[in-house]
C-alpha cells in the first residue's frame, strides 16, 4: 500500500511515500508508523546484526533506534532519507553497545561470535565450492573493523554513496572512503590464498550471482 | 596504455563509480588483455556482489513490528517523548535548583525569606512559576535535616562564586536532587542524562556537555542542542549570587518550553 518500489527483495519507499508516511507518523498515525517499521526493519536488522552478531542485542538496538527516530520526528527534515537517519541512530547505538560489551568482557572476539551464531544456510541449490567461498567472504567481513564493516554494508547493501556513508557514520568523507577501500583490500587479501585459478574465479562468480 | 599498477590503483574509484568515462575505457582495455588484473578485479567485484545479494542474515522475530509499536504507544502514553530533549530534563532539575538559587539571591540582597522549618514568609520568591510551592520547599528542608550532602553536588556548589549561603542551599538542594535522581532512575537513558549533568556540574555546563550529549543521542537536533544551551545559561545565571537584584524575576520568566525552531535538522548534524 505504501511501498513504491522493491529492491532485491527488500522493500524501499519512494521519496514521496516516505514523506507522506513521516508526516502521518508525526501526527500520530499508527498505520504510518507501522509502515515505516515494516519497510525498514529487515534492512536495519541485517545491518545491526552484521555489526553486533547477536540476535537479541540486534533486536534491542533496532527497537531503540525506531523509538528514538519516532520521538524526534519533529526535527526530521524530509529532504533527507528516513533510512539514512535511522541507520545513523542505529550505528551510534551499536557503537555504544560495543563499548558496553568491552567494558564487561574486554576485547571482542568477532570470529568467536561469528561461529557462535552461524549464518542461516542458503537453501538455494549451489555448488559446494560456491557456498564455501561465500562463507569465506562473510568470515572476512566479520574480521573487518566495525567502521569498515559498516561502510561496506552501507555501500553494497544500502547502495549509499561515500558521501551518504560519511554522514551516516558521522565521519569525514575521506575517512569513509578509506574504510571502504581498506575493507575491499582486506577482503581480497583474505581470499587471495583460496582463489588462485580460473575454476575458483568461476566458482566465485557463481557464488556472487 | 596504462600499467597493471596504475590499473589496480583505479579499481577502487571504478568500483565506487567515480571514474571518468575515458579512464574507464582505458581500464577496460587493460583488463581485457591482462589476466592477473582481470582476476584481481573479478575477486573484488564478486566480494561486492556476495555482500549485496547474499542475504543470509536472520530476520527479526515475527513479533518485532508489534513490539516496536507497543513500545511506541507506551512511550507516548508515559510522556517519554522527549520532544524537547534536554530542556525537559534540565527543567526538571533546573526548576528546583533555580528556586533554591532565587531564595539565595533574595537572602544575599538582604531580604530574609524564611527559616528552615517554618513557612516561607515570601511565597512569591518560590512561587508557582518555579514549580516548587512553599510547602514543598518546607517539606524538603525538613527532610534534609541531619543528612549529608551528596559529595559531588557539594563540590559543584562549592565552585559557585561567592556562595554566601552555601549551607542553606545545600540543605535545600540535596533532597531535591535525590528526588530527581529517583524519579528518573526508572529509565536508563534519563539516568544517564543525569549522571552526565552531575559529571560536569551545574556550574560547568557548556558546549562540551552538549557535544557529548549529541554524540550519545544522535537524533537530537541542533535546535534542541541550542535550547539546551540556553536552558543551561539560565541555570548558570541562577547559581551566580552576584547577579542584579531583579534576577529572580528573570529566572521565573525563563520559558520552560521555548518555541520550537522550524529550521530543518540534517542527518549529518544529528
Amino acid at each position: 500500500m505504501f511501498a513504491g518500489q522493491t529492491d532485491q527483495g527488500g522493500l524501499k519507499l519512494t521519496r514521496r511515500s516516505e514523506k507522506r508516511l513521516v508526516s502521518q507518523a508525526r501526527s500520530g498515525c499508527e498505520e504510518a508508523s507501522r509502515a515505516l517499521v515494516e519497510t525498514h526493519q529487515d534492512r536495519l536488522f541485517a545491518f545491526v546484526w552484521r555489526i553486533l552478531r547477536d540476535h537479541h542485542e540486534a533486536e534491542e538496538i533496532c527497537q531503540e533506534a525506531f523509538l528514538r527516530a519516532f520521538s524526534a520526528l519533529d526535527s526530521f527534515s524530509v529532504e533527507y532519507r528516513f533510512s539514512t537517519w535511522l541507520f545513523t541512530i542505529a550505528y551510534r547505538l551499536c557503537l555504544n553497545q560495543i563499548r558496553r560489551r568491552k567494558s564487561v568482557t574486554g576485547e571482542l572476539d568477532f570470529a568467536a561470535m561469528a561461529s557462535r551464531e552461524p549464518d542461516a544456510a542458503d537453501l538455494v541449490a549451489e555448488s559446494e565450492e560456491a557456498r564455501r567461498l561465500k562463507d569465506e567472504i562473510w568470515n572476512a567481513v566479520d574480521q573487518l573493523s566495525v567502521p569498515q564493516r559498516a561502510a561496506v554494508l552501507l555501500f553494497y547493501r544500502e547502495g549509499m554513496s561515500c558521501e551518504a556513508i560519511s554522514k551516516t557514520l558521522g565521519i569525514p568523507m575521506a575517512t569513509a572512503k578509506s574504510h571502504l577501500h581498506r575493507a575491499r583490500a582486506r577482503l581480497r587479501e583474505s581470499l587471495a590464498e583460496t582463489v588462485q585459478d580460473c575454476s575458483q574465479i568461476r566458482a566465485l562468480r557463481e557464488a556472487a550471482s | 596504455m596504462i600499467t597493471c599498477q596504475h590499473a589496480r590503483q583505479l579499481f577502487d574509484r571504478y568500483l565506487d563509480d567515480e571514474l571518468s568515462s575515458s579512464l574507464q575505457s582505458e581500464l577496460h582495455a587493460h583488463v581485457i588483455n591482462c589476466t592477473p588484473c582481470q582476476n584481481h578485479l573479478a575477486v573484488l567485484e564478486a566480494c561486492g556482489d556476495v555482500i549485496r545479494l547474499d542475504k543470509c542474515e536472520p530476520a527479526p522475530s515475527e513479533s518485532f513490528t508489534d513490539r516496536v509499536l507497543a513500545a511506541r504507544r507506551e512511550q507516548v502514553a508515559a510522556g517519554r517523548v522527549r520532544a524537547r530533549g534536554w530542556g525537559r530534563l534540565v527543567w526538571r532539575i533546573g526548576a528546583p535548583v533555580a528556586a533554591a538559587a532565587s531564595i539565595v539571591l533574595i537572602m544575599i540582597v538582604g531580604t530574609p525569606v524564611f527559616d528552615a522549618g517554618s513557612t516561607p514568609a515570601h511565597p512569591t520568591v518560590v512561587g508557582s512559576s518555579m514549580q516548587a510551592p512553599p510547602e514543598e520547599v518546607q517539606r524538603n528542608l525538613l527532610r534534609a535535616k541531619g543528612r549529608e550532602l551528596d559529595p559531588q553536588v557539594s563540590q559543584e556548589l562549592a565552585q559557585v562564586p561567592q556562595m554566601k549561603a552555601l549551607p542553606f542551599l545545600e540543605a535545600l538542594i540535596n533532597p531535591l536532587v535525590e528526588g530527581t535522581r529517583s524519579a528518573v532512575a526508572g529509565t536508563r537513558r534519563s539516568y544517564e542524562d543525569l549522571e552526565l549533568l552531575f559529571h560536569y556540574g551545574f556550574n560547568g555546563m557548556n558546549e562540551r556537555l552538549v557535544a557529548e550529549y549529541r554524540q550519545k543521542y544522535p537524533e537530537i537536533s541542533p535546535q534542541e542542542a541550542e535550547r539546551v544551551l540556553s536552558d543551561l545559561d539560565i541555570l548558570k545565571k541562577a547559581l551566580q549570587p552576584d547577579q542584579p537584584a531583579d534576577e529572580p524575576s528573570n529566572i521565573e520568566a525563563a520559558p520552560s518550553t521555548p518555541a520550537p525552531s522550524n529550521a530543518p535538522a540534517s542527518p549529518d548534524a544529528i
